[in-house]
C-alpha cells in the first residue's frame, strides 16, 4: 500500500478497507449482487465514502439502475474529488454512455491523482482512438509502453499509432527496436508473429521505400505462416520495381491460385506490358482461358477492351457457354457491357440467331418435332429456356418491356417450374410500373421454392414496393426468428438488416405514415451509430491479436462509415420526411385533404379517416419492436415541433460529403427563413 | 444420344410441393385438391420429383394400396412437362417405383389410362405394363363419362 | 465477377448477402471478431462492378479445445446469391478458404454443418467439394432441423505452388506476349526469327 498519507474522507478502517478491495474484485469478476452487499456494509460505517460510494453507482449501473447509479457516482466524486477511483469510475461511466469526450476528460483527471495508473491509461488510450484523437492515443502508448516494455502488445500498439498518422518510419523503429530485443522468442507456428512481420513489411512499403519492403519480404518469407500474403505482395513489389518478368511470374503463380480474381490479371497485364495493346492483351487471355478452364474472368476480360467484330466473336462463345450449360447468371454477368450501345446490338443479334437454331426443343407441345433438334449436341430443352430468360432480361434492361414481356412468358409457358422465370417477370412488372402484379408474381416465384430465403426476401421487397405491409411482413417472417416482441421485423432489426428497414420506412413515408417511417429512418441510424461503436472493443483486441494491419483497415473503413450508401440513402430519406413535416404541418396536411367538400362529407371523410388509422395503428401497434419500445407507431417522432433540429441529426455525420450538400443547404434555407412564411404555408 | 443434358431424381418436401403442384396442372387434366398434396408429402419414396438439368420438369406421385392377401402401388399421378418428353424422365421415374416396389416386396403396380389417349396406353405397354381390365365411365368427371383401361406391371 | 480474400470494406456486403439467402444471421461484431481474429480464412465473390458481394464464405478456426490438440477448421457460412448460382462460386470459395485454413492456422480438417433439407448445399460439400458426413446432428438449427456434421481432411491439398513451379511454361507465356504474333486460327505463337531478324535489322 502507498506510504502516502490518506485524506480524512477517504480513510476506512482495516476491516472496511478490506471490504473495498473485496468490492473491487467482486466488480472485476462481475458478481455485482455481492459487491453491492459488501459495498452497503462499508456505507454503514461510513456513509459519505466516496469512493465506495462511486463503486456502489457504478455496479448499480449494471444492475438495471442506471438512474440511481449515476447518482451515486456523482455523490462520491463530490465528497471525495482527488480520489483517482472516483474519477475513473466516472470516466468509465460516461463511456458506457458514449460520452467520449467527458470519459477521456475524467481519466484524465484520475491520471492527474494517480499518473503510474497503467490500467487507466489503457482506457485512455482506448477512448483517445475510438475519438481519433491519435496524437492522445500515441502519447498515451508511449508511456504504457517505458512502464511495461516487456508486452509485445504494448509495441505494436504504439506502432500502430504511427501507422495511423502515417508517420511509418517511427512506426518501423518500433517494431524493429522488439523484433531486436525479441524478449519473446517466436513459437514456430506463431500466427500472431507472423502476422506482426507482415505489419512491418506493409509499413515499410508503405514508407515508399518499395525496394527494401521487398528485401524484407524475402528475408521473412518462410516464417510467415499467410503465404498467399507474400505471394501477393511480391509480386505488387516486383511489379512497381519494374521487375516485369519476375512480377509476370509472381502473378501467374496467383492466378494459379486463384482464377478468378481480377486484380492478379490486372497485375499480369501491366507486368507484361499489354495493357494499352489490343492484339497482345487478346492473345494473352486466350492463353489464359485455355488454361484455367474454369476461370470467369479469363474468358470475360476480354469482353471489355474487344470492339467490333471480336467482340461479337468473343460475346458468342461466351454466352452460348452459358447458355448450353444453364447457368442462369448470363445476364447479370454481361449487364456490366451495357453502356455501350454496339455491344448491346451484337449481344442481341446473337442471342436471337442462336434462338433461331433452337426451335426443335422451343416446342411445348406434345405433338411429335423432328428429331433433328434433339440429336445436335447443343439443342436441350434447357438451352432453349435460358436464351428466351436472357432475351426477356436484354430487353427489359433496355427498356421494352413489352417485348421482355412476350420473352418471359415464351420461358414459363415453355418451363412453369422455373423460379427465376418468375423473378424475371416480376421485374419486368415491376419496371412498367405494375407493383401489385409484380409483387403477386414474385409471391408466385417464392411458392415454387420455398427453401429459398434469397426468393422470399425479394417476395418481401416486391410486396413492400407495392405498399403491401401485412403481406411483406407475414412473407419475410417465414425466415426470421419470430418470438421476441418484435417478431420478424424486431429479428430484422436486431439482425441489422438494413434493406429491409430501409425499404419499409420508405413505404411508411409513401402512405403517408410519417411516424412509422421516421422510426424506421433512426432504426438506420441506429444500426449504423452501433457499427460504430462496435470497433471500441476491437482497438485492443485487434492489437492483442497481432492482426494490426485488419485493424487500420477497419480505423480508416469506420471513418468513411457515414458516407456510404446504407447510410445516406436512409439520412436523405429521414431529412426529406423532417423537411416536410417543417413545411406542412400534420393540421395543414388534413385540412388539404378536406378542402373543397361539403360540411357533410368532411365529417364523413373525418370518421372514416379516423376509423381506419385506429384499425391501421392497432395492427401496427402489434410491430413493437422490443419490449421496452414505447413508442411502436413513431408518434414522439411525428409530433415533434423542431423538425429542422432533428433532421440535422442525420445531416451531421454526412456534411462534409460533397454529395450531399444539397441537403444541408435545404435544411439552412428553411431556418433562415422568415416565420411568416410558415404561418402562410399551415393556414 | 447427346450427352448434355442429366436426369436426376429427388425426394417431395414442403418447400418443393409447389413444383408438383405446377406440374400436375399444366400437365394434367384432372385437379387435385390441397389435402392432397399435402398428403402428398406422407408417402416417402413413393412421390417424387425429376430434374432435367437442375430444373423441375416431372413428377410422379403414387399410393400404397395394402390388403391381406398383397400390398399394390397404384400410380396416381404422372407427369413430365411437354418440352421434355422423349428424354426417358417418365421412365425414370416409373422405374424408380418399380424398384422401390421390388424392395418392399410389393406384387404389383399399377395405374388407369383414358382409353382415348393413345399415346399414354403405348407408352405404359413400352414399359412393360399389361392391359388389363376395361373401366366403363371410370372418369365421371369427364363429359361423357370416359372409360378406361387399367395397366398393370406384376413384380418378380 | 471478382473472387478475392475478404476484407473489413466487404463485411457489410457479406452481412447483407447473409441476411438476403440464409436463415442464420449473425450481427456486424461477429463478423467484425472472425475478421480480426482470422484474417485470412473469409473469400467473397463480387458482381462485375466489383462493388456489390454475391457470395462469400465466413470461416475460421475452431475454438474448442480439441481433446487431442488437432487444429481444425470451421466453415461458419457460406452462400452465394440465387441471381449467381451454376457458376461454380460456392466452391470457389471455399477451396480458398479451405487453403487458407489450411496455410495460416496448420488446420488438418475443416467441419461444417448442413441443413438436411438442403440438398443443393449437400451435393457440393459431398459431391464437388469431397467431405464426408460425420454424423447427423439432431435439432442442430433453432427451428429444429437435423443438420449434417460434415469433415474434410485437409492434409491431401495439393502444394499449388509447388505444381506450378515444378509444371508452368510460363516462360512461354511471357514471351509470346512479347514477341506476338499471331495465327489465322488465333492460336499464340511466338515470333518467328526472320520476322525478329527484319525487326532489328
Amino acid at each position: 500500500m502507498s506510504a502516502r498519507q490518506v485524506p480524512k474522507q477517504r480513510y476506512l478502517a482495516p476491516k472496511e478497507a478490506a471490504s473495498f478491495r473485496q468490492v473491487l474484485k467482486l466488480y472485476e469478476t462481475h458478481q455485482y449482487k455481492k459487491a453491492l452487499k459488501v459495498a452497503d456494509t462499508i456505507l454503514k460505517k461510513y456513509p459519505e465514502h466516496g469512493e465506495t460510494l462511486a463503486m456502489k453507482g457504478l455496479i448499480m449501473t449494471f444492475t438495471d439502475q442506471r438512474a440511481e447509479g449515476h447518482e451515486l457516482i456523482k455523490l462520491g466524486l463530490r465528497n471525495d474529488i482527488s480520489s483517482f477511483i472516483c474519477w475513473h469510475v466516472y470516466g468509465l461511466f460516461n463511456r458506457t454512455e458514449k460520452n467520449y469526450e467527458e470519459a477521456a476528460k475524467c481519466y484524465q483527471h484520475a491520471l492527474k491523482y494517480d499518473p503510474e495508473n497503467g490500467n487507466i491509461l489503457r482506457d485512455l488510450a482506448l477512448l483517445q482512438v475510438q475519438m481519433r484523437n491519435l496524437d492522445g492515443f500515441i502519447s498515451s502508448r508511449k508511456q504504457i509502453l517505458s512502464q511495461r516494455p516487456e508486452i509485445r502488445q504494448n509495441w505494436t500498439a504504439l506502432a500502430i499509432g504511427y501507422a495511423l498518422v502515417k508517420d511509418y518510419a517511427l512506426a518501423e523503429s518500433i517494431l524493429q527496436k522488439y523484433e531486436d530485443a525479441m524478449i519473446e522468442a517466436a513459437k514456430p507456428d506463431d500466427i500472431e508473429h507472423s502476422e506482426l512481420l507482415l505489419f512491418k513489411n506493409w509499413i515499410i512499403h508503405q514508407s515508399g521505400d518499395v525496394k527494401r519492403a521487398l528485401e524484407d519480404l524475402e528475408k521473412i518469407a518462410d516464417v510467415v505462416l499467410d503465404k498467399l500474403c507474400v505471394l501477393e505482395y511480391r509480386a505488387l513489389y516486383l511489379l512497381e520495381l519494374g521487375r516485369s518478368e519476375e512480377a509476370a511470374r509472381a502473378y501467374r503463380k496467383l492466378i494459379n491460385r486463384n482464377p478468378d480474381c481480377k486484380a492478379y490479371f490486372e497485375g499480369l497485364e501491366k507486368a507484361l506490358k499489354v495493357t494499352d495493346d489490343v492484339p497482345k492483351r487478346k492473345a494473352l487471355y486466350a492463353a489464359l482461358a485455355k488454361q484455367y478452364k474454369r476461370s470467369n474472368v479469363a474468358k470475360w476480360n476480354p469482353l471489355v477492351f474487344l470492339t467490333g467484330q471480336e467482340f461479337k466473336e468473343a460475346v458468342s462463345e461466351y454466352l452460348s457457354g452459358f447458355l448450353a450449360r444453364g447457368v442462369p447468371s448470363a445476364f447479370v454477368n454481361l449487364k456490366p457491357l451495357y453502356t455501350d450501345d454496339s455491344k448491346v446490338q451484337a449481344i442481341e443479334e446473337f442471342a436471337l440467331k442462336y434462338l433461331s437454331t433452337l426451335t426443335g426443343v422451343a416446342s411445348n407441345g406434345s405433338s411429335s418435332t423432328s428429331n433433328g433438334a434433339k440429336d445436335t449436341a447443343e439443342a436441350t430443352p434447357t438451352t432453349y429456356l435460358w436464351t428466351v430468360f436472357y432475351l426477356a432480361q436484354h430487353y427489359s434492361k433496355i427498356g421494352k418491356q413489352d417485348v421482355a414481356m412476350e420473352y418471359v412468358e415464351k420461358a414459363i409457358a415453355h418451363t412453369p417450374t422455373l423460379v427465376e422465370a418468375y423473378m424475371v417477370k416480376a421485374k419486368i412488372l415491376k419496371r412498367s410500373g405494375d407493383l401489385q402484379a409484380a409483387a403477386d408474381t414474385m409471391n408466385q416465384a417464392r411458392e415454387i421454392d420455398l427453401q429459398d430465403r434469397f426468393v422470399n426476401s425479394k417476395a418481401g421487397k416486391y410486396y413492400m414496393r407495392a405498399n403491401k405491409n401485412d403481406e411483406a411482413v407475414s412473407t419475410i417472417s417465414l425466415f426470421t426468428k419470430n418470438d421476441g416482441a418484435g417478431k420478424g421485423v424486431g429479428d430484422l432489426h436486431e439482425m441489422q438488416c438494413i434493406w429491409f428497414v430501409t425499404e419499409q420506412g420508405e413505404m411508411f413515408a409513401r402512405q403517408d405514415k410519417i411516424g412509422m417511417a421516421l422510426k424506421r429512418f433512426h432504426s438506420v441510424k441506429k444500426i449504423v451509430d452501433d457499427w460504430w461503436t462496435d470497433q471500441f472493443d476491437f482497438h485492443q483486441y485487434a492489437t492483442r491479436q497481432g492482426t494490426a494491419r485488419t485493424y487500420i483497415d477497419l480505423i480508416r473503413w469506420e471513418d468513411s462509415l457515414y458516407s456510404q450508401p446504407f447510410y445516406t440513402r436512409a439520412a436523405e430519406d429521414a431529412i426529406k420526411t423532417y423537411l416536410s413535416l417543417h413545411d406542412t404541418p400534420k393540421s395543414a396536411r388534413v385540412a388539404a385533404e378536406l378542402a373543397g367538400l361539403s360540411e357533410e362529407e368532411r365529417k364523413r371523410v373525418m370518421k372514416k379517416l379516423k376509423r381506419d388509422r385506429a384499425k391501421e395503428n392497432k395492427k401496427l401497434e402489434a410491430e413493437k419492436l422490443s419490449e421496452k419500445d414505447d413508442d411502436p407507431l413513431g408518434k414522439n417522432l411525428e409530433n415533434t415541433t423542431k423538425p429542422l433540429e432533428d433532421a440535422m441529426v442525420f445531416y451531421k455525420p454526412i456534411k462534409d460529403l460533397e454529395a450531399w450538400k444539397w441537403l444541408g443547404e435545404e435544411i439552412e434555407k428553411r431556418k433562415n427563413a422568415p416565420v411568416e412564411a410558415k404561418t402562410e404555408a399551415t393556414a | 444420344m447427346p450427352s448434355n443434358y442429366r436426369i436426376s431424381l429427388d425426394d417431395l418436401t414442403p418447400n418443393n410441393l409447389g413444383v408438383l403442384q405446377r406440374i400436375n396442372s399444366v400437365v394434367l387434366p384432372t385437379s387435385y385438391s390441397d389435402k392432397w398434396y399435402k398428403e402428398s408429402l406422407t408417402v416417402g419414396e413413393l412421390a417424387k420429383l425429376a430434374f432435367f438439368n437442375e430444373v423441375p420438369v416431372g413428377a410422379i406421385r403414387c399410393a400404397l394400396e395394402t390388403s391381406k392377401e398383397s400390398s399394390k402401388i397404384y400410380i396416381m399421378t404422372l407427369a413430365v412437362l411437354a418440352a421434355y418428353r422423349r428424354y426417358g424422365i417418365g421412365r425414370k421415374l416409373v422405374e424408380h417405383i418399380l424398384e422401390y416396389a421390388k424392395s418392399s416386396q410389393v406384387k404389383e403396380v399399377y395405374c388407369h389410362v383414358w382409353v382415348e389417349n393413345e399415346e399414354a396406353m403405348a407408352w405404359y405397354a413400352h414399359q412393360g405394363f399389361e392391359r388389363g381390365e376395361f373401366l366403363k365411365g371410370y372418369y365421371r368427371k369427364m363429359e361423357p363419362a370416359g372409360d378406361a383401361y387399367i395397366f398393370r406391371k406384376v413384380i418378380e | 465477377m471478382d473472387i478475392r480474400q475478404a476484407t473489413i470494406a466487404d463485411i457489410t456486403g457479406m452481412q447483407n448477402a447473409n441476411l438476403m439467402n440464409l436463415p442464420e444471421n449473425y450481427v456486424f461484431r461477429y463478423y467484425l471478431y472472425h475478421a480480426t481474429t482470422w484474417p485470412q480464412a473469409s473469400f467473397v465473390a463480387t458482381d462485375a462492378s466489383g462493388t456489390k458481394i454475391v457470395g462469400y464464405v465466413l470461416a475460421k478456426l475452431e475454438e474448442e479445445e480439441q481433446k487431442d490438440g488437432v487444429p481444425h477448421g470451421h466453415v461458419t457460412s457460406l452462400s452465394v446469391m440465387r441471381t449467381y448460382r451454376r457458376m461454380g462460386l460456392a466452391g470457389k470459395l471455399m477451396e480458398l478458404a479451405l487453403r487458407s485454413l489450411y496455410e495460416c492456422y496448420g488446420a488438418k480438417f475443416v467441419s461444417l454443418h448442413v441443413r438436411k433439407s438442403n440438398r443443393a448445399a449437400l451435393h457440393l460439400y459431398r459431391d464437388t467439394l469431397k467431405f464426408d458426413v460425420k454424423e447427423i446432428s439432431k435439432a442442430y438449427y433453432g427451428d429444429g432441423e437435423d443438420a449434417y456434421a460434415m469433415q474434410k481432411d485437409l492434409e491431401t491439398l495439393d502444394d499449388l505452388d509447388a505444381l506450378f513451379e515444378a509444371t508452368s511454361d510460363d516462360d512461354f507465356l511471357i514471351e509470346a506476349v512479347q514477341n506476338l504474333n499471331l495465327t489465322e486460327s488465333g492460336k499464340l505463337v511466338t515470333e518467328t526469327e526472320s520476322e525478329a531478324k527484319t525487326e532489328t535489322a
